[in-house]
């Protein structure tokens, strides 16, 4: 036993002694580098592994989302290839159809299907000339129908000239067909949309043939918002000499110095749809910028920043006092005979519509709009673009009714007499009426044609908390 | 044993401790970051910080209270907006809602999505508001008649047969905005976007009918540089 005992002693003593001794410094360094090792070992597994479950769980929300994405895409395209093809065949049918009452409802369902096309092609990029043409030619295609429909409803008949239009406008649906199939083999491939070499890459090439067209494509001019003749408009009030650049600063002076105008610069002419002379400047501080006809030199745009750190001023009395000031404004650039025909408020900005008035018809295509600040009562802003596109001397008719006939035709209760006013309509007539202020739950202006004693229009006021009132 | 245990302990606390900083670096890193809580729509007592600072000092210039704006809507700020609102015919109950900040001219925070629950939410201001994030978004340094500019871009692509026809679909047309992909169309706008969203949307247009635009010194696009530059306003070339 005692022999054992010693053995014990002999494997466990020493290590009995060491452990009452103080350990050596080298053992304790030894065990916190193998443990720190150990530890940063275990924790890079375990973060590996919730690094690897997460990139596998993102890798799986991307695919997921790219399927999405590639959905959308497929929808709007089907629905483009829908559109087209029923495009085609509808104006075919026109084409052989002698019935007025079938021909209108074949040109709604023309207008239609160009709808869903073209909102469906608004889904694709939009940066490519092919793709803007098409975009142009359904949308032109809808707009075109759409007007004759309307024409064809109130009893006129289709002419020569315009079936042979939209025959016309079938053989080009015939080349957006192709256009769309080419896309359809790529995808018949199992290919998506988006992606890497997804079928996205290659649509607008498809729709190349739109850019530089191997037919003629028909001078689209009808009464209509798409209609050629209102995208390349003409300044027709601007007349008189081309002004230079020197002259131009001594104009804007004469203008603008009553408001303060200081350091005005001229930043380079302009040529977009007006050809403008552009001069920067300040008031009070603020930077401003200016813009003259070249042609004439007349005011055309003016406008000054607000301080953005300050809180807008509202003055709930400045009303009159705006708007006697907009009119000497408008009248010290050469705007004679105005008439305030609109103002609305927000944010301590009062815009100020003002209308030419001829042999007291008010001219609605004509307006000027001045900008004022209500704190102060001082114009921060005009713009003459609707008075330079339109202004013209006219020869309006005599109306063939009275006013008050006209307004036996109203259905609500009218609170302001008629007045005559010659008033834009589809962006390309003009149409004499009275207009009648009515109200019933709700502000509405009803135009009758002084002519026809038709409802030529009628607009909604609506009050936004964001842009003040407005006609709808 | 007392330290060995200790650097036993000590070893398994570095573990635990280095897991989880790995756990909270990859958590935080993949998990989406909550971008806090909207901002309430409506100022009422107890309600504080800059919009209410702003009212008090509008309040003080108007004459209705007196003393200095703290920020903190407290009792004499609640008798001050009741006065207020007794004043401008609007039902005093001495909170602010869409209607008093309207009065006021006071931009409430987070009013856009409260807006709809209003009813009646029209489609204007729900463009106007698009409009500004995009003229915020693409164009915040730039001078106002160039923030103007840029969205009456948006407004002629609406009007021109090329392009979608409302302010949505150009917008978000593919490829169209660099703000989209980007996500700074998602920014809140300053007054400045608003009043150039707001003078587009009556008709302003520096560029008289550009459908593009693009900055000379970053742009790489071919297509877009081929095209014929009608004017420049700040770092942007409209055509």
């Amino acid at each position: 036993m005692k022999k054992n005992n010693k053995q014990v002693c002999v494997n466990e003593c020493p290590q009995e002694n060491r452990r009452n001794k103080k350990p050596s410094k080298n053992k304790v360094i030894k065990t916190a580098v193998f443990g720190t090792a150990f530890g940063l070992c275990a924790s890079a597994i375990v973060g590996l592994s919730v690094a690897l479950y997460f990139a596998d769980k993102t890798v799986t929300t991307h695919e997921t989302y790219q399927r999405q994405m590639d959905a959308v895409y497929s929808r709007a395209y089907y629905d483009l290839l829908d559109g087209a093809s029923d495009l085609g065949i509808n104006l075919r049918k026109i084409g052989v159809s002698n019935s007025p009452r079938m021909q209108q409802s074949l040109l709604y369902e023309v207008w239609s299907s160009a709808n869903l096309a073209e909102n469906s092609l608004a889904m694709f990029e939009s940066n490519d000339d092919g793709l803007l043409q098409a975009q142009k030619f359904v949308n032109q295609l809808g707009d075109y129908s759409h007007t004759l429909a309307r024409r064809v409803a109130n009893g006129e008949s289709l002419s020569a000239e315009e079936r042979s239009k939209l025959i016309k406008m079938g053989d080009m649906a015939d080349v957006y067909m192709k256009a769309l199939r080419q896309v359809q083999t790529n995808l018949e491939d199992g290919r998506m949309f988006v992606g890497e070499g997804g079928a996205l890459e290659g649509f607008a090439d498809a729709f190349a043939p739109f850019a530089e067209p191997s037919f003629e494509y028909p001078e689209m001019i009808y009464d209509g918002p798409f209609s050629d003749s209102m995208e390349n408009r003409e300044p027709i009030a601007l007349k008189g000499e081309i002004i230079n650049e020197l002259k131009g600063a001594e104009i804007v002076v004469d203008y603008l110095g009553g408001l303060g105008a200081k350091n005005i610069k001229f930043i380079g002419e302009g040529n977009g749809d007006i050809p403008t002379l552009n001069y920067s400047l300040t008031i009070e501080g603020m930077e401003a910028f200016a813009q003259l006809s070249k042609q004439g030199g007349r005011l055309v745009l003016f406008n000054m920043a607000t301080a953005s750190d300050s809180e807008p001023a509202v003055r709930q009395d400045a009303g009159p006092t705006c708007q006697q000031n907009a009119l000497s404004f408008a009248r010290k650039l050469g705007f004679d005979n105005m008439q305030v025909v609109w103002s609305s408020s927000m944010d301590g900005e009062c815009y100020i519509n003002l209308a030419p008035v001829d042999n007291d018809v008010i001219l609605y295509s004509d307006l000027v709009k001045v900008k004022v600040r209500e704190r102060d009562s001082h114009v921060i802003g005009f713009d003459a673009t609707h008075y330079a596109y339109n202004h013209r001397e006219r020869t309006i008719p005599a109306p063939a009714i009275s006013a008050e006939q006209a307004e036996k035709t109203l259905s609500i209760p009218a609170v302001t007499e008629g007045r005559l006013a010659l008033i834009p309509l589809n962006g390309a007539r003009e149409v004499l009426t009275y207009e009648f202020e009515c109200e019933r739950d709700g502000t509405y202006f009803v135009y009758i044609d002084a002519l026809t004693g038709d409802e030529a229009n009628i607009l909604y006021v609506v009050d936004d908390a964001d842009l003040g009132s407005q006609t709808m | 044993m007392q330290i060995q245990k200790n650097t036993t302990a000590a070893t398994k606390i570095l573990l635990i401790l280095l897991a989880m900083i790995l756990l909270a670096g990859l958590l935080a890193y993949f998990l989406p970051t909550d971008n806090g809580v909207a901002d309430a729509a409506v100022l009422k007592q107890g309600s504080s910080g800059a919009t209410v600072k702003t009212m008090q000092t509008k309040l003080i210039n108007w004459g209705y209270l007196t003393g200095k704006a703290d920020g903190i809507f407290g009792s004499k700020t609640k008798a001050a907006v009741i006065r207020f609102q007794r004043n401008n015919g609007l039902s005093a109950d001495g909170i602010v809602g869409t209607k008093t900040a309207q009065a006021m001219g006071l931009k409430l925070s987070g009013s856009s999505s409260s807006g709809n629950n209003s009813g009646g939410g029209s489609s204007s201001s729900t463009d106007l508001n698009l409009l500004a994030r995009v003229v915020y978004g693409e164009a915040r340094g730039e001078p106002y008649t160039g923030q103007v500019a840029v969205a009456a871009v948006v407004l002629n692509r609406v009007r021109s047969s090329s392009f979608p026809n409302t302010i949505a679909g150009v917008i978000y047309q593919s490829g169209a905005f660099d703000c989209v992909p980007d996500g700074q169309i998602n920014l809140t706008p300053n007054q400045s976007a608003y009043n150039a969203a707001r003078d587009a949307l009556n008709g302003w247009d520096p560029s008289y009918g550009c459908l593009f635009y693009y900055n000379p010194r970053t742009a790489t696009s071919k297509w877009m540089l081929s095209r014929t530059v009608k004017l420049n306003i700040g770092n942007h070339a409209f055509c």
